[in-house]
């Protein structure tokens, strides 16, 4: 038996190799190689330091004791614990933690949201207002950030600045005395810019003869927006919700840069207010040198992250609405 | 087709052997050659001083990277160290107990550039348990204390003689005098100082023979001494008062643009200043405006001003170039890149012999240089010992965590020095039990 592609006729039968027999793997040749790149990547820089990480997490390495660094089994998980439940910073990380994505998260949604709904009108200026709602996405975190700072800060910042030309004696210590405000409302400046742009194509995703088929039926704007169009966006309102909490819970960066007085060393930290479980780990990993024990705290934040995202995508056969049921598909 | 199909494989499998050997050809052919990796920032290795030393010494080559130390515990840890670390003196401890960088006692009693003798006290850094370890391309005393002659004529200040050692409590009544509001924004802080917590209490322990931390560095006491209860106490009033910066008042560049910039009338820093001062261009306060007394004094009977680290270099222990690397060695320290560095007023060499090309063409300048030879005749300069077993980054963020707290009124002062101590004590047991001890 020849073959119009290969010179040889390679054995259909026999024996298999990671399931797969010799003819399939010639068959199916290009594909490994193309993907071979980023799988090698995948394996060296991230399975490979993941793996390193679970096991660090057991151990009491702190960042230079090759030689005499030890398993501790799981004595950092259990500090962890001990330390969550008491009233240590850890716990504090934990409250501000949650409690900036329970505000961020729903204001993200509903604003992008609503903000996309009117954009998505026939507006004049609409590609002008897209344009200027996204560009705060589209800035680097770290430029973003420090604009926002420039905009905030105590003494020299524009807000302070106006409100001082409007009501003279007006000064508002925005950085120091309301540092989680700043945060949330950097949060909402630059994120919602991504949200509105896939709230938009969403919208615009929605089939027009439901529209149609409602108004026909005398549905207002309110009611097909809530009974047509709502429904039909859930899956997207689903996606935003996920990556919103993923995103939120490992809030790190800005809140350090965000910090009073800039980043002027590895020991810098934010003010209380915005002291989040990231930057507790990170306090912990690099200004405490306990490498191990900041590996077991971020794991123990993947599985929490991991079990909240289970959570939401188990409900979400209940609030979330396919234009096609893959259910009822198969 | 089929030849086609073929020749394209063995062309492939032809150019991927070309790639991999000529890959392995630059590093044999490089080894001919020494090449020293020096960890240190471009800043303070010029490439016209790594071709200076390149061309006298053909035969080494010089690779520099940026000094950063997450950079180099992961080279360490890949076997691949640097040859030559910039660090600090202070870290000299913890880096020969990690057994990271090279003895040079035997290179420095041989050498006729790098002469002990030739060498100021502070260089006793880079001495531990017996061994020297590196020495500093520039130190200063960091404690001094520079105040604005304006500011304090407005205030009504008396100024005493230069060489009077100042206390605390009258620095800090200064400060207070000096401070300047609108409104709720303050415009100008009495006094400014750099984050350095635990070398600030350590030095004014050794006033009177105390130490921070236990003999075996152990454990560190904070909360039952009165000094340093009293030291903290001081300075975490006068935050309040917005006399200094503080978590909540922060400054927003460093203490060089904050006095040039009229931003605080006094602070505590080091002689090092004067490269910034030189360096202003259109200051609102011109550096003849400033000047240096000796270090504050908390007992009022004598100052201690040692560096609280200074910066230098080390050799690693793992480099396979010892003597390549202790020639660059001596040629930064004790060659042109020293003589250089000496005439910028970034620091004072580590070398007296380089005195001399320290710049004193301003009066301002002149004024400091003798202060710090004062200093140097009258003060105590011995070296503060430094904690092995965690980084002094623990104590400044504990304590700023707390002290913000305090100032909002959170907690009380007596709770946040007990955190403090709490804090500090439990990062000292666990660096101690993991490196081992």
């Amino acid at each position: 038996m020849t073959s119009d592609v290969l010179p040889y006729a390679p054995a259909r039968t026999g024996r298999k190799i990671l399931g797969m027999s010799r003819y399939e793997w010639v068959q199916n040749r290009w594909f490994y190689i193309f993907i071979a790149p980023w799988f090698l990547g995948f394996l060296a820089f991230t399975l490979f330091p993941v793996t390193i990480g679970v096991l660090m997490s057991f151990t009491n390495f702190n960042g230079s004791n090759f030689q005499t660094y030890q398993f501790v089994g799981l004595d950092n998980y259990r500090e962890a614990f001990t330390q969550m439940l008491s009233s240590g910073d850890f716990w504090h990380a934990v409250t501000v933690t949650v409690r900036y994505a329970l505000i961020t998260i729903p204001i993200n949604i509903s604003l992008s949201l609503f903000i996309a709904v009117l954009l998505t009108r026939n507006i004049h200026g609409q590609g002008l207002f897209r344009t200027l709602f996204y560009i705060p996405s589209i800035i680097p975190v770290v430029a973003s950030v420090w604009i926002f700072k420039a905009l905030m800060d105590n003494n020299y910042g524009v807000v302070n600045s106006v409100l001082d030309a409007l009501v003279p004696g007006t000064y508002v210590r925005w950085m120091t005395d309301y540092p989680f405000f700043v945060l949330v409302m950097w949060s909402i400046w630059a994120g919602i810019g991504g949200g509105i742009i896939i709230f938009m194509a969403g919208i615009n995703g929605v089939p027009t003869e439901f529209v149609e088929a409602a108004r026909i039926d005398g549905a207002t704007n309110g009611q097909v927006f809530r009974l047509v169009t709502t429904p039909l966006l859930t899956p997207v309102i689903f996606y935003q919700f996920l990556v919103g909490v993923i995103g939120a819970l490992q809030v790190m960066t800005q809140p350090i840069l965000l910090a009073p007085g800039g980043l002027k060393s590895i020991g810098t930290i934010p003010p209380r207010e915005t002291y989040t479980l990231m930057i507790h780990i990170y306090q912990e990993s690099f200004t405490r040198l306990r490498y191990g024990y900041g590996s077991a705290l971020l794991w123990l934040l993947f599985c929490v992250i991991l079990i909240l995202t289970l959570i939401v995508t188990y409900t979400s056969k209940y609030w979330v609405y396919y234009e096609v049921n893959p259910q009822e598909e198969s | 087709m089929k030849t086609s199909k073929r020749s394209r494989q063995i062309m492939l499998m032809f150019a991927l052997t070309l790639l991999l050997v000529s890959s392995l050809i630059g590093p044999v052919a490089a080894q001919t050659d020494v090449n020293l990796v020096v960890m240190v920032s471009e800043g303070e290795l010029s490439q016209a001083e790594i071709d200076a030393f390149t061309a006298a010494n053909p035969g080494i080559t010089i690779t520099r990277i940026d000094s950063d130390n997450t950079k180099l515990a992961a080279m360490v840890a890949g076997g691949e160290a640097p040859d030559i670390i910039r660090g600090s003196g202070s870290d000299t401890s913890s880096l020969v107990e990690r057994g990271w960088v090279l003895d040079l006692t035997a290179y420095f009693e041989k050498s006729t550039v790098l002469k002990p003798d030739d060498m100021v006290p502070a260089v006793d850094y880079f001495r531990y348990k017996g061994g020297w370890y590196g020495m500093h391309k520039d130190w200063s005393p960091d404690q001094s204390f520079f105040i604005n002659k304006q500011a304090a004529a407005e205030a009504g200040i008396e100024l005493p003689p230069v060489h009077t050692i100042i206390t605390y409590e009258q620095a800090a009544e200064w400060a207070r005098a000096m401070t300047q509001a609108q409104g709720p924004r303050v415009t100008r802080v009495g006094l400014a100082y750099s984050d350095y917590w635990d070398g600030n209490v350590q030095t004014i322990l050794m006033e009177t023979g105390e130490d921070l931390y236990s003999e075996d560095f152990s454990s560190a006491n904070i909360k039952d001494n009165p000094t340093v209860v009293a030291f903290l106490t001081l300075m975490a009033n006068l935050a309040k008062e917005n006399a200094t910066f503080s978590p909540l008042n922060p400054s927003p560049e460093w203490v060089v643009p904050d006095l040039l910039n009229g931003r605080a009338a006094s602070a505590i820093n080091g002689y090092w200043i004067q490269g910034g001062f030189r360096g202003a261009e259109e200051p609102m306060v011109a550096p003849e405006e400033y000047v240096m007394y000796p270090a504050l004094s908390w007992g009022g009977e004598v100052s201690v001003n040692p560096a609280l680290g200074g910066a230098g270099m080390f050799i690693s222990a793992t480099t396979k170039n010892p003597d390549a690397a202790w020639k660059f060695f001596e040629y930064y320290m004790g060659g042109d890149p020293a003589i250089t560095r000496a005439q910028t007023g970034w620091g004072l060499p580590a070398l007296k012999s380089l005195y001399s090309q320290i710049p004193t063409t301003e009066v301002w300048q002149q004024q400091y240089l003798e202060n710090v030879e004062w200093e140097q005749a009258n003060t105590i300069q011995t070296p503060r010992r430094v904690n092995p077993y965690y980084s002094t980054d623990v104590f400044n963020t504990v304590w700023n965590a707390n002290l913000e707290r305090y100032l909002k009124d959170e907690i009380t002062i007596e709770e946040a020095i007990a955190n403090l101590d709490t804090e500090v004590n439990e990062a000292i047991a666990i660096g101690k039990a993991t490196a081992g001890n």
